[in-house]
């Protein structure tokens, strides 16, 4: 979920400052979020038996790792992520669960990984539409390939933009949509939408993928739903941090800004607050 | 999938002529679209044997009422729609493939339906936002309850249609949901989505169902995918249906809608085409 090149060499590519706490704190909800909302960890595998080795890719503070390590002891998990302060935290929540089939590291998604071929039995990736530029897809997809094995699999999850009755809400993700739109991450004609999920089945098909297939999943989040207090302090930070690359791209001023946002956390109180969120897992088999 | 009031009266709210055959046959290609999208008739339903009798609302052209009756002989399914042609054609449809237990009938699904009180185990929709005004919802979710049998199950499929990498098809996209929001057909604040499927479940809820689930479902019309061929015959008509009402409503001129039909056309075919569509079954039971 948050990447970034070495900052001494370029800029990073993700949307909020990947070393900052706040942040983390938001990925380890959304995480939990996500989770919940496609019932599991891995809802549209059936057999997991063949299953050992598992890279989670941009795995941010850890939570999609430690929640698979935790649930399957039998299996190897490794988690790599640009930040060394996700990557920090994922460590020492693993040693505090007495986790010992979780294992973490600095790496960057966007420079050829750090392992051996045929590694992994299942590459995961989330939310990847964060920092991947749009011609970042194809080769991270052939590393992913390189890594895993034959038969192995790749599995994608990304999600469109909410839809929602809040009129500031709305803003606030066509503002997001627009951004990563003008600073290459969307494969959206007009940046009007995330411009992601479209794509996913093209994109591991092209990398060398078999057997590609999809799986929807909705995540509610209206009043009164469970998920709608985490994901209110989800909205509430996100929207707090993607102000600077809201403004550094251009899509809005800091006094707009400030101005929509404060509108929506009011919608988002509102009783007759709707809101729902689509998410696509997209995977497919390394051919034998 | 097709209303409108009787012409002497007033004005359809359908935003295509309900009587057109060119119409009738993209509903039924998007009936089978859609069922095979989902995984069956009604895939979330785990228990059918306390289903006796069911109602399709606005069921066009009958596509899935024949399906679940042919599926189920056991079982009476009752469809209804505003549209004589449609009406006529499902009838012949029925008598074609020697279905007795099939019943269709003409019927305006914004007035009150002539059917009793409790009759009906199950009432399913699919795609009524075309033709319904967000105010009318609450009426329509109202009548279901009076028919349906304590118990008995409501249950309702949107879609916010096609994300895609085609410029002129999200043009299109965009008048097209302009249009409904001027035309008071949609939820969304701002018109850039049909904005139907986050309200879903609060609607099932105001009208007083309980026990009320959610699920996503998406069929990827990528160049090269089962479905794209059916979205290209869709949208060919689709889009052309669509002109009176675009212009009607005053968001494109006959000309800039001719010229993003044929450049929306030509996109389709492209090797490059991507599209997805997102659909959502929101269900609930009237109380025992």
């Amino acid at each position: 979920m948050s990447t970034s090149n070495n900052t001494s060499q370029d800029e990073s590519t993700y949307f909020i400052d990947a070393e900052n706490a706040a942040e983390m704190a938001r990925l380890m909800v959304q995480d939990r979020l996500t989770t919940k909302a496609m019932g599991g960890l891995l809802p549209e595998q059936a057999d997991l038996s063949s299953i050992h080795d598992i890279l989670d890719i941009a795995c941010g503070p850890g939570g999609w790792v430690l929640d698979v390590a935790q649930t399957y002891p039998e299996k190897q998990v490794t988690g790599i992520d640009v930040s060394k302060l996700m990557i920090e935290y994922a460590q020492a929540q693993a040693r505090a669960q007495g986790v010992s089939n979780a294992s973490f590291q600095v790496m960057d998604a966007l420079k050829p990984l750090a392992f051996p071929a045929n590694a992994f039995d299942l590459v995961n990736m989330r939310f990847a539409v964060a920092f991947m530029p749009k011609a970042g897809w194809s080769p991270l997809l052939k590393e992913a390939l390189r890594i895993t094995r034959p038969g192995g699999i790749i599995r994608l999850t990304e999600f469109e933009a909410p839809v929602t009755n809040s009129p500031a809400v709305t803003k606030l993700a066509s503002m997001l949509s627009r951004s990563l739109w003008r600073a290459g991450q969307s494969f959206s004609p007009d940046g009007q939408n995330l411009g992601i999920t479209m794509m996913l089945a093209r994109l591991l098909r092209e990398a060398g993928c078999v057997n590609v297939q999809q799986m929807a999943h909705i995540m509610d989040y209206s009043i009164g739903t469970e998920a709608y207090a985490s994901n209110y302090h989800n909205v509430m930070t996100l929207y707090k941090l993607l102000q600077p690359f809201f403004i550094k791209v251009g899509v809005t001023t800091q006094e707009e800004v400030n101005q929509v946002y404060h509108q929506a956390l009011e919608e988002m109180r509102s009783e007759d607050y709707t809101g729902v969120i689509f998410f696509l897992t997209a995977w497919g088999t390394k051919p034998v | 999938m097709s209303t409108s009031n009787d012409a002497s009266e007033n004005e359809s709210t359908y935003f295509i002529d309900a009587e057109n055959a060119a119409e009738m046959a993209r509903l039924t290609i998007q009936d089978r679209l859609t069922t095979k999208a989902m995984g069956g008739l009604f895939p979330e339903q785990a228990d059918l044997s306390s289903i006796h009798d069911m109602l399709d609302i606005a069921c066009g052209p009958g596509g899935w009422a024949l399906d679940v009756a042919q599926a189920y002989p056991e079982k009476k399914v009752t469809g209804i729609d505003i549209s004589r042609l449609m009406i006529a054609y499902a009838q012949a449809q029925a008598r074609e493939k020697g279905l007795t237990n099939t019943y269709f009938q003409v019927m305006d699904a914004l007035k009150p339906l002539a059917f009793a009180d409790n009759s009906f185990d199950l009432v399913n929709s699919r795609f009524i936002f075309s033709f319904m005004p967000s105010d009318a919802w609450p009426k329509l979710l109202q009548e279901c309850k009076r028919i349906l049998q304590p118990g008995g199950i409501i249950r309702l499929t949107e879609s916010e249609w096609y994300f895609t990498n085609s410029p002129a098809y999200e043009r299109l996209h965009g008048m097209v949901t302009r249009a409904m929001h001027l035309a008071g057909l949609s939820f969304s604040p701002d018109g850039r989505m049909v904005g139907i499927t986050p309200v879903l479940a609060r609607l099932l809820q105001n009208a007083g169902f309980t026990g009320i689930e959610e699920r996503a479902y998406v069929i990827n019309l990528s160049a090269g995918t089962e479905a794209h061929q059916g979205l290209y015959r869709n949208l060919l008509a689709f889009l052309k249906l669509i002109q009176p009402f675009l212009i009607k409503t005053g968001v494109t001129t006959q000309a800039e809608a001719d010229n993003l039909y044929y450049l929306a056309m030509d996109e389709l075919t492209s090797d490059e085409f991507c599209a997805i569509s997102f659909l959502l079954t929101a269900w609930g039971k009237k109380p025992a």
